[in-house]
């Protein structure tokens, strides 16, 4: 029912002379559509609500805004006006096409209004009033926006799809559906030809039998599979692809067909297997060399132990004929010829020590290393009682506790055993020999000491302490062969260690080693 | 010991056998010293083959010396060689060796030999070696055939 009270701000009067209806009238009030009536002169007749929550027009200000609303005044229809006095004159309707209206400061209240004008007529043929209907067009503008924007970047992902990758759809029994450019160019199959080709005709045949169960229980669960596929073009070239295949399912779930999208990764492939070629005979290379300098270190051993082995014979053969010329001969023998003979034994002895060390050198280098933890004081003090046990020996030793040190105690015992001498040998000339033997421990190794106050060594000569044969000293100064040094080092080296050794001449002179803790047992 | 004991010198080397022969003399030694000069000719002596067919192979040295570098049949085959005969494997035999290498030493005592010396390079040991092993070996020691 029309209520006055409710709708006094409208002039009753035209709106009665309007709509004949009042029902009808009732409608258009309330119609969700923003609906407003001009007169020929452009004033505003009659709105509805809609109008005013579209214009944001409180209902105290209606009345005032329709007496002082014109539509030929109003900017918003500016360039329409011929569009809009032409209805009056020829009953037309006409629509404005969705433009932006600024409401308020609030860009927010911004919107797009599709706008619609139409003539009343009056029974009489004759035009006095126009319609305006008014609709919010924002959100379907801006959807639509949306949507070509989505468009827009799925058809770019589309083409870059397209020129970077192989995608075909494959359906459940593994015929082509379709096929992208790409894909014809590298399989070689025509556009025609794409519909009766199947999947299986496209793998290269080549066994990957896990590979192929492993997909196939993937896709046929509806899952991603994405793995390395190798296939064969259709004149029998390989070419590998690294593939993806979604299975695509329709609106109840199940599959209906696969999407194989892939790119080609024959090149990568090909310089994978040449890789592996590659280090597979540099491998057997290495192998070979290691081999070959195996069999050259072993054949050099043996010719230094057979060498000082065979050197034995004819010096036993020497220092025997002599002495026995000595003895049986001696008194037939001038004084000179006697000196001759005593050098000929000191010779062939300095010899058989030489022979003795070498062969012990080249020992140290074969032998097999036994490491277990061992306490090294009862070595050392063997060694130093066999000194003491030499009447002409003066030095004096002092033994700090050592730990237990983890190595092959053979060995070791010829370490201590060099050190121990050589420092005897170079402090016997001091005044007061003094020997001491200790360590140091840090948390990588156990570092052993044998320090005396002997003659020593210059340290610019350093760096040859620990060669063969290398000596500091003459053989006048101090009796030696020069392979002492070099087996400790040998052994030191074999166990991993270090040595090295400082002096000050005359005052101390101190060789270390170092050899690293036990591993813990993993 | 008597003159007709025999001690055997398996020794390819003529110096060293000589030598040998004056430090045994010097020691006292008045038995046959003989010297088998390589490995086939010291098995040629104790089958009774060869050169020395006809030998009496049950006639027993007192003592063998055997060098284990040696021509044609290294001295470790020819102590396996013995010690696997039933006739000559009571033989005392003791290798007399430049090697001090362990493994030598080993493999000499696993294939039976009676005692492992190694050979002195200055004479004067040498001797004294010698001597104590003509001592022991040849005056001390019972074998199953004296």
């Amino acid at each position: 029912m029309w209520d006055n009270k409710k709708t006094n701000t409208i002039e009753n009067d035209w709106a009665n002379s309007l709509f004949s209806d009042q029902h009808f009238k009732t409608a258009i009030d309330q119609s969700p559509t923003a609906t407003s009536i001009y007169n020929f002169l452009g004033k505003l007749v009659y709105c509805n609500q809609a109008f005013s929550r579209l214009w944001l027009i409180e209902d105290s200000k209606l009345k005032e805004h329709k007496s002082s609303y014109n539509l030929f005044n109003d900017t918003e229809f500016s360039d329409d006006i011929i569009q809009i006095k032409k209805i009056f004159e020829f009953g037309q309707s006409w629509k404005k096409s969705p433009n932006k209206i600024t409401r308020s400061i609030s860009e927010e209240d911004d919107l797009y209004l599709s706008s619609t004008f139409f003539a009343l007529e009056k029974g009489n043929g004759r035009i006095e009033e126009i319609v305006l209907i008014q609709e919010d067009v924002t959100p379907l503008l801006k959807t639509n926006a949306a949507l070509r924007k989505n468009i827009k970047e799925i058809s770019v992902l589309k083409d870059a799809l397209d020129v970077s990758n192989i995608i075909i759809e494959v359906d459940r029994k593994g015929m082509l559906i379709r096929a992208n450019d790409h894909f014809r160019a590298i399989s070689g199959y025509s556009e025609s030809e794409i519909n009766s080709i199947s999947i299986f005709q496209m793998r290269s045949g080549n066994r990957h039998d896990s590979m192929y169960r492993n997909l196939k229980n993937t896709i046929k669960k509806g899952r991603i599979w994405k793995g390395e596929i190798e296939n064969r073009s259709k004149n029998g070239c390989i070419y590998w692809t690294e593939t993806t295949i979604v299975p695509l399912k329709n609106a109840q779930g199940s599959v209906q067909s696969y999407l194989e999208i892939s790119s080609n990764i024959t090149e990568r492939k090909k310089a994978e297997e040449e890789i592996i070629f590659l280090n597979y005979k540099l491998e057997k290379e290495v192998l070979k060399r290691n081999e070959d300098i195996r069999n050259a270190i072993s054949e050099l051993e043996a010719f230094t132990y057979s060498v000082s082995h065979d050197l034995r014979a004819p010096l036993r053969a020497i220092t025997g004929f002599s002495e026995l010329l000595n003895e049986e001969f001696g008194n037939e023998l001038s004084n000179e010829a006697k000196r001759y003979l005593e050098i000929i034994q000191n010779g062939t002895d300095q010899m058989a020590q030489l022979i003795d060390d070498l062969l012990q050198f080249s020992r140290v280098g074969r032998i097999e290393l036994k490491k277990k933890m061992f306490d090294p004081i009862p070595i050392i003090y063997g060694i130093i009682n066999k000194d003491k046990m030499n009447p002409t020996s003066s030095s004096k030793f002092i033994v700090f506790s050592l730990p237990q040190i983890y190595g092959d105690p053979n060995t070791l015992t010829l370490v201590f055993t060099n050190l121990i001498l050589n420092a005897i040998k170079f402090s016997r000339q001091a005044e007061d020999p003094q020997i001491t033997i200790g360590f140091k421990e840090s948390d990588k190794e156990v570092i052993c000491f044998v320090k005396d106050n002997g003659v020593g060594f210059d340290m610019r000569y350093s760096n040859k302490l620990f060669k063969v044969f290398q000596r500091l000293h003459s053989t006048q100064q101090f009796e030696g062969t020069g392979v002492g040094l070099a087996i400790v080092h040998r052994i030191i080296v074999k166990h991993g260690g270090r040595v090295w050794g400082e002096s000050l001449p005359g005052v101390e002179t101190c060789f270390y080693f170092a050899l690293p803790h036990k591993k813990k047992d993993v | 010991m008597s003159k007709k004991d025999e001690i055997i010198l398996i020794e390819d080397n003529p110096m060293d056998s000589e030598l040998a022969i004056k430090a045994f003399r010097k020691a006292g030694v008045i038995g046959v010293i003989r010297v088998l000069n390589d490995g086939a000719e010291a098995l040629d002596y104790f089958f009774g083959m060869g050169k020395h067919q006809g030998r009496n192979s049950l006639f027993i040295p007192k003592l063998v010396l055997l060098d284990l570098k040696i021509p044609k049949v290294n001295g470790l085959e020819v102590l396996d060689l013995i010690r696997s005969n039933r006739f000559t494997r009571t033989i005392p035999v003791i290798i007399f060796s430049s090697s001090a290498v362990s493994s030598d030493i080993v493999e000499a005592y696993k294939k039976g030999a009676n005692s492992y010396l190694i050979k002195p390079i200055n004479f004067k040991e040498y001797c004294h070696t010698l001597k104590l092993l003509a001592d022991y070996w040849l005056s001390f020691n019972k074998t199953p055939y004296s």
